[in-house]
This record gives structure tokens, C-alpha cells and sequence, in this order.
């Protein structure tokens, strides 16, 4: 077995078993048995299966799927713009999304205001602002000119976002605030299949591009020199993330870094630029990492109770750093 | 066979004129001209990516505009003067790409293709460091495993652009000598662009030449002078 | 405007007032507020003492004119509402953004133009103060000090920050209208009104002391991903409390708010009722708090939220009847006849 392959192996069997420590972590202590019950015959006035069956699977399995989705994301974009230092938060992806949850909660247009409104709106926005970072890419001669694109981007975008909060209703703009923290805690059980379904989808989608992201590291003219159409492959690499970016923000709010540092890490742990397995590694990776920092959440929740995206970003900012310095070496 | 007739190569505005002009396989054609005189533009005609303002082009009888990107992909290969690399590569794997138009979408290599990455890299002769990253051999090397990555792109005709411009003496040398070696062995029909006219004067190989005044492209004899040929080029 | 109301609703849960400082009163009958302290030098000039929360010591000393009519851009809601409970809206020129106003009266002015709306606090421009001829801004002061504080004295524009939220003690908490009362050459009526606020409060109080039962009492809701409730020493907490009702943290300590999980709630002891979710919709409440079902107080919600713009402006200067409101929640065979003031059960 190949380094990168054990590596991968590890990832994968480090998950369930993250995930089962987390499901078993929390201010109550839970058996095995209430799970399995809250399982297969749910009583919904035992407090334990609530908890267990309602509150910490979806949890789980949201951190998995989001942590997976927007490392996903995260590599795609790197790919695309040949930049180690793109990710969906830094080139605004995410900003576009929120843009267009912003004026769809803040102005009350009613249609929006459900669940899967948002989704929809997060998608647009996220593709559109997907689009017009690809434009932008045309034009950026460097890595930092294309990452300060991305910041200014989110800068002009949270202007229009201040304006239209200015306008809003309380009622509206609280529900926006919160939204716009980030939590893996506010999917309900009967929309984790959504998730599951998106992320299973943005997998097949990328595995089936594998061939064509292999050559486009080395650049659009040698990807077409080998029979890509390039035009068509960014676009639907951008569609992808989209679809990944646009789904776990509308659900979970943005989430910051993890696309940005996970596919790095990942790129670094396996030393290839072999896009099957940066795919599997980015996915397994943003799982783990996501999870991870979710249980450290829970388990210092006795002594301070912290936001999800406050430890993505005390992790992935200084690895942005890290990659800026090696990069500007 | 590459075949032109009375063409005008260009943007909007011509740079260069072909009368006629057939590169046939199993020969290195080496293209000399000024900075700017319009090789890199003709190189670019040949692979596509820029169309001719009049006249005629055709591979293999077809005509090069209405060839699909697939098939064309499999007919002409490019090496630039500095190939592109990145990190986290080796110079196996650099090659290996080469293969992207033979693989499935999943990029499963075959054993087909696992043998004619071999063969590339043992025909460079850079089989030493295979298993080094491709950022961190030196620039002929890495030069040399682009040719490989073309070879592996296993396609009747190759086309280079300055492959020698960033080289030491002894690795241009080296270089021109693999060319002719593939294209005789091999049977492929390579076309390179130089503006080092001792090096190639010194090389066995059919001579194609810009002249500035004229905006002509045309063949001319490898028997010709070295004054003369700077006369023509310069 | 929104902010700072929405960072009310922290800071009423999440500040710090311990009770410390003792200090005899010498305008007025009753003194119950240990945060200030108003007395009168000669007629009608007042010197107003407000003291840190925490250390009891002076925080800051303000010269108070009432023997003059003042224009007042009154920036802090509560305050709005003392002016109007003494019928002094005539010294106000500037108000909060309108739609957050309740009082028809001030509307009507605003409509015609002789009151004007500001921004908050935190955004309000010195020149814009200045250009309107006010000689004094009430505010909240959430955040810092007033911008440009000291510019606007030296032009002759007093800021007077009204801190009544810092309060744990809801009859502390409206015995700040007598430095509005002060500020109208008004005492005497703020006096008259804080007395009798006072003895309602203390015989609504006393009447919920005959009830049998105390029911268990859960308050706040989820921000993000934490539950606030407010602490066991806090003004909501008091509240439950004088409306005898078990609050089911009130052994908790400060007068500010703890953070809780969801896991928290769903393994607290079983609750009868639910107060102060902060949404005027079970629809809404479910939207944001997904397992609110699961809480055993869900059918029992009750919240000011439909009435969002009268409790800013009453609730502080009227604690007998959010009192009141709580004892018709809690214990509704005491009061039988009359409605509720700001409350209503949340559908």
C-alpha cells in the first residue's frame, strides 16, 4: 500500500469512530442502547432519545457532510484558479450566497423564507458570484491579485448586506444575524439527506472530472492542448461548487477556511497532484476536520461554549499565512 | 502530413506569408526567425488555438479548423519553452500526463499507457530521476521530461516552441540530437522554433525560415551558408 | 436603531450590577435604585450621581438644569417613555427611528415635523446634534461614552446617559424617571409616580404570595447555538420571582446571563411555562429553535412580542404590570378580571 493510500485508510476509519465519540459526547450521558432504540422505535417523551436521535445525529452528520462539501469546494476552486490559496470564503463564493440570503430574508419576500428557498437562493448567489470570480480570474495576474479580488468582493458585498440591514425589519435581521454565525446545529434530521445528497452528488460530479482536473493543475492551455474543453470544465467545476458551497451555507451559514485549509493539507499529507485521491483525501479530510473541531466544542462546552467558525478560523487562518509565506518565499 | 498552401498567418493584422509548405514525418523541421517575427503565431495556427487569416492548412488531408479538440489532441502535441509544472508532482507522473487523451474520465491508467510512459522517459534518457518532484530538477531536465510528456502524448506530430532557449550549450545539444533521433525512429514529424542559428546549422535537420522583409516563411536548403542564412533570418 | 434595541436584549440579560453602594436620598420618599443618586442643591438645580455597577464608586457626576425648558433628542427608548408618563413630550425635538415608536401623541409630532428622527448612538453624527438646537441627548450608552462628548459641552450640549438597563431590580429600574423628572422641573410628579408604581408593585407582589402552587419558569432563547437565559440575581429572574414563580436557574449566580446547549434545556427539569422567547410566532420560534417542541413548556409561551414598541417604551417605568402580566400567566385565578398589558401566549 502506497503512502497516500494509508493515509486516505486512516482518514476513513478515523471518522466513524470521531463520529461515534461525538455522537456519545454532551452534557448528558447517553448508552448505546437509547441510540439504537431512538433509532428504530423513537419514543419522542424519552428525553435522552430526543437528544441523542434529534439533536446530536443531525449534528454529526451535518459536520461530516459540511466539513466534507466545502473542502470539496475548497479544492475545486484551488484547481480552477491554479491557486493554492483560493478556497469558497476567500473568493467571496460565500459572500454571494449571503448576498442573496440577505435580500431574500431581509427584504421578506415570502416565497424565500422557507428552508429550501434559501437553498435555492445560497445556490444562485453562490454560482453567480462563482462566475464573476472567474471573470475576475482573467484578469489576475498572481495569486495575491486574485485572492484581494476575492476580499474585495466580500468587501463590497457586506456593504450592500449593511445597507439592506439598515432596511430590514428586527424580526428579519436577527434571524439573518444568527444565520450569518455559522452553526452545524440548526439541521433538522429530515434535511440530512438533502446534505447527504448534495455532497454525494458533488463527489460523483468531480470523480467524473478527475482526468480533466490532472491536466488543468498544469494550466488551460495544456488541459486543451489534451483534448479538454476548458471553457466548459471551469464552468461546471464553478456549477459544483455552487451547488456544494451554496447548499451547506443556505443550512449551516458561512463557515470559514475549511475549503481553504483542508485541500491544503491534504495536498501536503499525500504529495500528489493526483485529483482522484485529492478528492477522496479532501472530502475525508474536511470530514474529519469539521468533526474534530465539533467535539472540541462540546468538550470544553462546560468551561466556555464557542462558535464552530471561531475554531476553523484560529485553525485555517494561520495556515493561510503559512501557504502566503512559501508561496512568496 | 502538414500541408499549407498560399496562407496568411496572423491576428487581424498578417505577420507572415506561406507559398507552400509540406512538414512531412520521420523529419525535424527547425523554424528560424526574429524575436517577433511570428513563430510562436504560426506554432499557434498549427495547434488551433489561433485560426489563419487566409489560405489553406490541412493534417492528414483534414482541414486543421474542423478538427475536433479530441481528435486534434491526439494528433499534435506541443511542448512550450518553459513547460508548466507545479508541486507535488513527480517527473513519472509530469509525464504520464501526456496520456490524458487516452484515459477514461476517472484517469485509470492502463497498462498501454504505464508502457508508454516507459518508453518516453527511457527515450530522453531520464529515467535517473523518474521518481524525483518535478519542481526540483534542473531545466533541461525538465525540459527533457516535457519531450517525454509529448512522446507519451504519443501523437504523429510535435510541436516545440524554443525548446532550447533557457539551456546550457551541452543540454541544447543534447536536445536537438533527441529530436532527430525521434523523428527518424520514432517516424514522427516534429517542428521546432530557434533563433539559434549555429545550433542548428550544426544539427541534421530541414531548415524553415522567416524572412523580416518579405514576411515570408519557406524551406530552404540545410546545405546553406551561415551568412547567407543570417543574411535571410536577420 | 435595530442594533442597539437587538444588543438591549443582551444587555438587559448580560450586565453586571452588584449592589453596593449605600448611600442616603435626599430627593424623593422612596430611593430604591443603588445606581444613582439625585439631589437637589437649590431650586431646581440638580446634581445627578451615577455610580459603577460594580465598584459603587462614582462613575460620573452631571449638573442638572430644571428650571428651564430644555430641547431634548432623547436616544434612549425607555426615557421616551417616562416623558410620556409625565406629559412632558413637549422638550423633546428628536426621537429613535419612528417605527419604533409607540405613543401615538409623539407619532403625530414627528408627522407634522416638530420632532425628528436620529440614528443610534454609535452612528449619530456630532453635527448633526448640533444643527438641530438640542441642549441635551439622552442615551442609552451600550457601548461607550457618547461620540464627540466632550465637543458637544463645550458648545453647550449636555449627553446624559440613561442607565436604567444596568438595573436588577425593576423598581430600581423606573426610579430613573426622576432624573427625567428632574431635567422638566418636574420631581414632584416623577416622585408621586414612583411611589405609586411602588406601592402597586409591592400589593401585586404580596397578592402572588397567596397563590398555592409556584410554577416552573423557563426564559430566553436560542442565539446561535447558545441558549440565554437570564441569571439567577438578574431583573427577569426578580421578576419570576416577586410573581412567584420557580425560575429554574435561579440559583445561578450574577445578575448578567448564563449560556446553555440545547442539550441543556432538553435535560432541565420540566417546566410549566416558557416566557420571553423573543419571537412573536411558534412558526418563528421553531424556525430558529428547531426543537422547541421538544420543550414541555411549548404549549405555554408567553412574550411582549407583539407589542415590541410598547414594552420599550412602558416596561421600565411600569414594572407593576409586567408584573401583573406575569401573575395572570402564572397564577391566573388571582387575577381574574382585566387583560394583559404587554404579554400574550404565543400560537
Amino acid at each position: 500500500m502506497t503512502r497516500s493510500s494509508s493515509i486516505l485508510w486512516i482518514l476513513a476509519v478515523l471518522i466513524p469512530i470521531i463520529g461515534i465519540i461525538h455522537l456519545f459526547s454532551g452534557v448528558s450521558d447517553i448508552d448505546w442502547n437509547t441510540f439504537v432504540k431512538s433509532l428504530v422505535n423513537f419514543d419522542q417523551t424519552e428525553t435522552a432519545e430526543v437528544i441523542i436521535r434529534e439533536i446530536r445525529l443531525p449534528r454529526v452528520i451535518t459536520a461530516i457532510v459540511a466539513g466534507a462539501s466545502l473542502s470539496l469546494a475548497g479544492l475545486l476552486m484551488q484547481t480552477l484558479f491554479q491557486n493554492p490559496l483560493a478556497g469558497p470564503y476567500v473568493l467571496g463564493i460565500n459572500s454571494g450566497a449571503s448576498l442573496f440570503v440577505a435580500i431574500t430574508t431581509l427584504t421578506g419576500v415570502t416565497f424565500f423564507t422557507t428552508q429550501y428557498g434559501l437553498a435555492i437562493n445560497a445556490l444562485l448567489g453562490a454560482f453567480v458570484f462563482g462566475v464573476l470570480i472567474l471573470f475576475f480570474s482573467r484578469f489576475a495576474r498572481n495569486h495575491i491579485t486574485l485572492l484581494l479580488t476575492g476580499v474585495m468582493i466580500g468587501s463590497f458585498t457586506s456593504a450592500f448586506i449593511a445597507i439592506l440591514q439598515q432596511m430590514s425589519h428586527m424580526q428579519d435581521l436577527k434571524r439573518f444575524t444568527l444565520w450569518g454565525l455559522g452553526s452545524l446545529q440548526k439541521v433538522q434530521l429530515n434535511e440530512t439527506p438533502l446534505l447527504i445528497a448534495t455532497v454525494l452528488l458533488g463527489t460523483i460530479l468531480s470523480l467524473l472530472m478527475t482526468r480533466s482536473l490532472n491536466i488543468l493543475v498544469l494550466g488551460a492551455e495544456e488541459a486543451e492542448q489534451h483534448g479538454i474543453r476548458v471553457r466548459r470544465l471551469k464552468y461546471q467545476m464553478i456549477g459544483i461548487t455552487a451547488l456544494l458551497t451554496g447548499i451547506v451555507t443556505a443550512f449551516c451559514g458561512p463557515i470559514a477556511f475549511v475549503g481553504l485549509a483542508v485541500p491544503n493539507i491534504v495536498r501536503i499529507l499525500l504529495k500528489t497532484q493526483e485529483h482522484k485521491k485529492l478528492i477522496i483525501g479532501s472530502i475525508l479530510g474536511g470530514a474529519l476536520f469539521l468533526l474534530v473541531s465539533d467535539l472540541f466544542i462540546i468538550k470544553i462546552e462546560k468551561l466556555v461554549l464557542i462558535p464552530i467558525n471561531a475554531i476553523t478560523s484560529i485553525v485555517g487562518a494561520p495556515i493561510v499565512v503559512f501557504i502566503l509565506f512559501r508561496k512568496l518565499k | 502530413m502538414i500541408r499549407i498552401e498560399h496562407s496568411t498567418i496572423g491576428y487581424s493584422t498578417p505577420l507572415l506569408r506561406i507559398g507552400q509548405l509540406n512538414l512531412e514525418k520521420g523529419n525535424l523541421y527547425v523554424l528560424l526567425g526574429k524575436n517577433g517575427a511570428g513563430k510562436s503565431t504560426f506554432l499557434k495556427t498549427l495547434r488551433g488555438t489561433v485560426r489563419a487569416i487566409d489560405g489553406t492548412l490541412s493534417i492528414d488531408g483534414k482541414n486543421i479548423n474542423s478538427i475536433a479538440l479530441q481528435d486534434r489532441a491526439k494528433l499534435v502535441s506541443f511542448v512550450s519553452s518553459r513547460p508548466s509544472y507545479t508541486e507535488y508532482m513527480t517527473v513519472e507522473e509530469f509525464v504520464g500526463l501526456g496520456r490524458t487523451p487516452y484515459l477514461n474520465l476517472f484517469a485509470q491508467q492502463k497498462e498501454s499507457d504505464q508502457k508508454a510512459i516507459d518508453e518516453s522517459i527511457a527515450a530522453c534518457g531520464i529515467e535517473k530521476i523518474r521518481s524525483k518532484a518535478i519542481d526540483s530538477v534542473s531545466d533541461g531536465e525538465r525540459q527533457l521530461a516535457a519531450v517525454a510528456k509529448a512522446l507519451a502524448h504519443d501523437t504523429p506530430y510535435i510541436l516545440l516552441d524554443e525548446p532550447t532557449a533557457y539551456l546550457d550549450y551541452s543540454n541544447k545539444r543534447k536536445l536537438m540530437e533527441l529530436l532527430i533521433t525521434l523523428a527518424q525512429e520514432k517516424n514522427k514529424c516534429i517542428l521546432a522554433t530557434s533563433h539559434d542559428v549555429e545550433l542548428v546549422l550544426k544539427s541534421n535537420c530541414s531548415l524553415l525560415v522567416i524572412e523580416e522583409k518579405e514576411q515570408l516563411l519557406h524551406q530552404v536548403s540545410n546545405t546553406i551558408g551561415l551568412d547567407e542564412l543570417i543574411e535571410k533570418v536577420f | 436603531m435595530k442594533y442597539i434595541l437587538f444588543l438591549s436584549l443582551f444587555v438587559l440579560l448580560s450586565c453586571n450590577t452588584e449592589n453596593t453602594s449605600k448611600t442616603a436620598y435626599k430627593s424623593g420618599n422612596q430611593h430604591i435604585s443603588t445606581l444613582f443618586d439625585l439631589e437637589e442643591q437649590e431650586n431646581k438645580q440638580y446634581l445627578l450621581k451615577i455610580f459603577d455597577p460594580n465598584s459603587g464608586d462614582v462613575e460620573r457626576e452631571i449638573k442638572i438644569d430644571g428650571s428651564i425648558p430644555h430641547k431634548v433628542i432623547c436616544l434612549s427608548m425607555t426615557s421616551l417613555g417616562m416623558f410620556v408618563a409625565l406629559d412632558q413630550r413637549e422638550q423633546i425635538i428628536g426621537i429613535p427611528e419612528v417605527k419604533y415608536i409607540y405613543d401615538a401623541e409623539v407619532r403625530n409630532s414627528f408627522d407634522k415635523g416638530h420632532v425628528k428622527s436620529f440614528p443610534d448612538e454609535s452612528s449619530i453624527g456630532a453635527e448633526t446634534i448640533i444643527e438641530s438646537g438640542a441642549d441635551i441627548v439622552l442615551y442609552s450608552g451600550f457601548g461607550t461614552d457618547f461620540p464627540n462628548a466632550e465637543k458637544l459641552e463645550r458648545l453647550g450640549i449636555q449627553t446624559i446617559p440613561i442607565y436604567d438597563w444596568r438595573e436588577n431590580n425593576p423598581l430600581g429600574k423606573a426610579e430613573w424617571i426622576k432624573i427625567i423628572g428632574a431635567l422638566c422641573g418636574k420631581s414632584d410628579d416623577a416622585n408621586t409616580y414612583f411611589d405609586t408604581v411602588v406601592t402597586e408593585y409591592n400589593t401585586l407582589k404580596q397578592k402572588a404570595e397567596t397563590a398555592t402552587e409556584k410554577p416552573k419558569i423557563l426564559s430566553g432563547n436560542l442565539i446561535g447555538d447558545t441558549w440565554w437565559a437570564p441569571s439567577g440575581e438578574s431583573y427577569v429572574a426578580q421578576l419570576i420571582k416577586d410573581a412567584k414563580g420557580e425560575y429554574i436557574y435561579s440559583t445561578t449566580k450574577g445578575t448578567g446571563s448564563i449560556s446553555l446547549t440545547m442539550e441543556d434545556i432538553l435535560n432541565a427539569p420540566e417546566t410549566d411555562y416558557w416566557i420571553n422567547p423573543g419571537f412573536e410566532t411558534k412558526k418563528d420560534i421553531l424556525a430558529n429553535t428547531p426543537l422547541a417542541n421538544r420543550i414541555p413548556s411549548y404549549n405555554s409561551i408567553y412574550c411582549y412580542s407583539k407589542k415590541m414598541n410598547l414594552f420599550w417604551e412602558k416596561s421600565a417605568i411600569e414594572p407593576q404590570h409586567v408584573l401583573e402580566d406575569l401573575i395572570r400567566i402564572f397564577h391566573p385565578e388571582l387575577l381574574k378580571d382585566g387583560n394583559f398589558y404587554f404579554y400574550s401566549k404565543i400560537n
